[in-house]
């Protein structure tokens, strides 16, 4: 067993770890400091030369951090190394600020995403169309089913025992309201929503059954509505009433149920993942369609706040309807085609748009 | 003498995860502890309650300052009612985006949100695992009050909602890296920021112990292996912290020299030289072997 020992290792000198530490220490210090400096502020507050010693110092470190593991037997040198590779690690990879560039992504990457879900999608307007019918059904055969599925504060005075015309002045009043009170109404509908939407995509996770319910809830009134206002013979002129901002907004309800049930189908149906790894894929995903929809609740808002009150005419309503499914129809094509823009550099580049392991972003280490 | 918690076991109750970086060197990060994860969010709970309490002081000062009150006083509501919401959901969004995954709280503990695969932390996964947060924290604390003022039709919603929530509240308690959903849906985790010290090494021989005439054969360092090397640098670093007992480092330095069969009155008369000079004589033969890749771990392993 005493084979490989040098005789010399009896005698009291120092080991070799102490020697490998004596040559190294300067480089980990001078790394130690930028690194600090990263942590304190950003990547970007170095100035040259130091971000060109960044990367060469990092990968001297997990250099030696992968020498002394091997064969360093002082542990706190060890543990020393590990957290200023790990630092550095972090300094380097650990985040980026956004730049505009992500953000115009991000804003194209939405609507594919919610191509990508529409199996998903149509689960939530299934439910919702539901609402919708059972809710029709039920207040044409008994007006008293309409208090079920419309609350007081909703309903406002438009209930099965209203007279025709003052359910028809809830259509067409220009309510004589200043600015002031119409952005009041705009941002509290505008916050209500949102907050909606997002639970139905947080609480989706739990097999989308919340999901479902609140679709369906949400389908039961506007059910409840559409058949009052139909019995009355105001179809045409509700949905006047309802669509311009509805149309974003519906879509963003549906949305965020779609977002949910994305969720859900990741935890019941994971697939060959594990359920943790099928969530994380869903969650990203669903995050991004939420993202798209709560712009789209702002918008909904702003519309169902300002343009409702000032607006009355029947005709010009549904054209603004039709302008609201164009710019949504837009922003779709919008999408596809820098889908495919990315696809064409992808294959012109052999290489990835999106950040893989394998590429460094100081450069270099593929 | 006796520290209780010496850091072997300080090691072993801490979390730890294992990333690789592309420079094909494992990483090992410490997970943030539940209780520094809880603080984290306290402090930032209440920067929350403070910002919109200085919101509100500032949208009066403004409107009162520009005599809008009467007139605009509903663009205050507005403002207000948008600028709650904002603060709510992009608090933490906002800082994690901009200040390398750490918010107020989180940098005030040392805490930091990285992603689970290794990647940079991108913006979907900050959505993500923020969005969640409302059902964690927000909500349950909102519904409450809901369900017992209201007393409406949508009470029942309300108690739904919260029994829906009470899975998210309690998730962590029953996830064994008590991860909450948010980390789990974003695909991140929280970390405490590595601190790197780097302390005197051991085996760098003082004057006085280089002087002194001690030296070991190949088959005294062939009896302790690594965990008996790292005992006694743990012991060598409590001198340091004048920790150590004169009589303590006697004992131990007879033992060590029974063990090996050391004959010299070293032991006796100088026993921190003798200790010091013995731990740089055993790394030193411990780390020979290990280069031909014999590792000894302790005593009881036959090389």
């Amino acid at each position: 067993m005493d084979t490989n020992q040098s005789p010399t290792s009896s005698a009291p000198s120092a080991p070799r770890s102490v020697q490998f530490r004596k040559e190294r220490e300067a480089s980990w210090r001078e790394l130690e400091d930028i690194v600090q400096r990263v942590q304190n502020k950003s990547l970007s507050s170095l100035d040259d030369r130091d971000l060109q010693r960044l990367p060469l110092l990092y990968r001297e470190a997990m250099n030696s951090l992968s020498v002394a593991r091997a064969t360093a037997l002082d542990r706190l040198l060890v543990r020393y190394l590990e957290a200023l590779c790990a630092q550095s690690y972090l300094a380097i990879y650990g985040a980026r600020r956004p730049s505009r560039r992500m953000l115009w992504a991000l804003f194209v990457a939405v609507p594919s995403e919610i191509r990508k879900a529409s199996r998903e999608l149509l689960l939530a307007i299934l439910f919702f169309a539901a609402g919708i019918a059972v809710a029709w059904s039920l207040v044409d055969r008994d007006p008293q089913w309409f208090h079920v599925f419309v609350s007081p504060q909703m309903a406002a005075g438009r209930t099965p025992w209203a007279t025709t015309e003052s359910l028809q002045n809830t259509l067409y009043e220009s309510r004589q309201k200043s600015g002031d009170a119409l952005s009041v109404f705009a941002s509290f509908l505008f916050t209500n929503n949102a907050r909606v939407g997002l639970l139905a995509f947080s609480l989706g996770f739990l097999l989308g059954i919340p999901a479902a319910i609140l679709l369906f809830y949400n389908g039961l009134v506007v059910g409840g509505f559409l058949s009052l206002f139909a019995s009355r013979g105001l179809l045409i002129p509700f949905l006047g009433w309802l669509l311009p901002h509805g149309v974003p907004e519906i879509f963003a309800v549906l949305l965020c149920g779609g977002a949910g049930f994305l969720m859900g189908r990741a935890l019941l149906l994971p697939g060959p993942l594990l359920r943790t790894e099928a969530l994380r894929n869903a969650g990203l995903r669903a995050s991004l369609i939420v993202t798209g929809a709560i712009f789209l609740f702002a918008y909904a808002a702003l519309f169902e706040g300002f343009f409702r009150q000032l607006i009355v005419d029947d005709v010009l309503r549904f054209l603004v309807a039709l302008l609201q499914c164009l710019l949504l129809l837009w922003w779709f094509y919008l999408s596809q085609k820098q889908e495919q823009k990315d696809l064409a550099a992808e294959n012109f580049e052999q290489e990835p748009q999106t950040w893989s392991l394998q590429a460094s972003p100081l450069g270099g280490g593929k | 003498m006796r520290r209780k918690p010496s850091y072997q076991s300080e090691e072993s109750k801490q979390r730890t995860v294992s990333i690789l970086p592309p420079e094909g060197v494992p990483l090992q990060f410490v997970l943030a502890p539940v209780s520094s994860r809880f603080s984290a969010l306290a402090f930032d709970l209440l920067l929350i309650t403070i910002s919109m309490y200085l919101m509100v002081f500032v949208l009066i000062a403004i409107f009162v300052a520009g005599g809008l009150l009467k007139s605009g006083g509903g663009y205050a509501l507005s403002f207000w009612i948008i600028g709650i919401f904002l603060i709510r959901q992009c608090y933490f969004f906002f800082f994690e985006m901009i200040w390398q995954g750490s918010t107020p709280g989180k940098r005030l503990l040392g805490l930091r949100v990285i992603a689970r695969d290794g990647r940079p932390l991108g913006l979907q996964g900050l959505i993500a695992r923020n969005l969640m947060r409302d059902i964690e924290v927000f909500i349950p604390l909102g519904l409450f009050s809901q369900a017992f003022q209201m007393g409406n039709e949508s009470a029942w919603l309300s108690w739904m909602a919260m029994g829906w929530c009470l899975i998210a509240l309690t998730f962590p308690f029953f996830h064994p890296q008590s991860m909450r959903i948010g980390d789990i849906v974003g695909g991140t985790f929280v970390i405490v920021i590595p601190k790197a010290e780097l302390e005197v090494d051991k085996a760098r021989q003082t004057t006085l112990a280089r002087k002194a005439q001690i030296s070991f054969t190949p088959e005294q360092l062939a009896i302790y292996g690594e965990y008996e090397l790292e005992t006694l640098a743990q012991i060598l670093r409590k001198v340091d912290e004048d920790k150590a007992d004169a009589d303590d480092l006697r004992i131990i330095a007879r033992t060590i020299a029974d063990k090996i069969r050391y004959e010299g009155h070293e032991p006796l008369s100088t026993p921190l030289v003798f200790l010091q000079i013995f731990y740089a004589a055993q790394r030193k033969a411990l780390e020979q072997k290990l280069i031909w890749g014999q590792r000894k771990a302790n005593k009881h392993q036959r090389s």
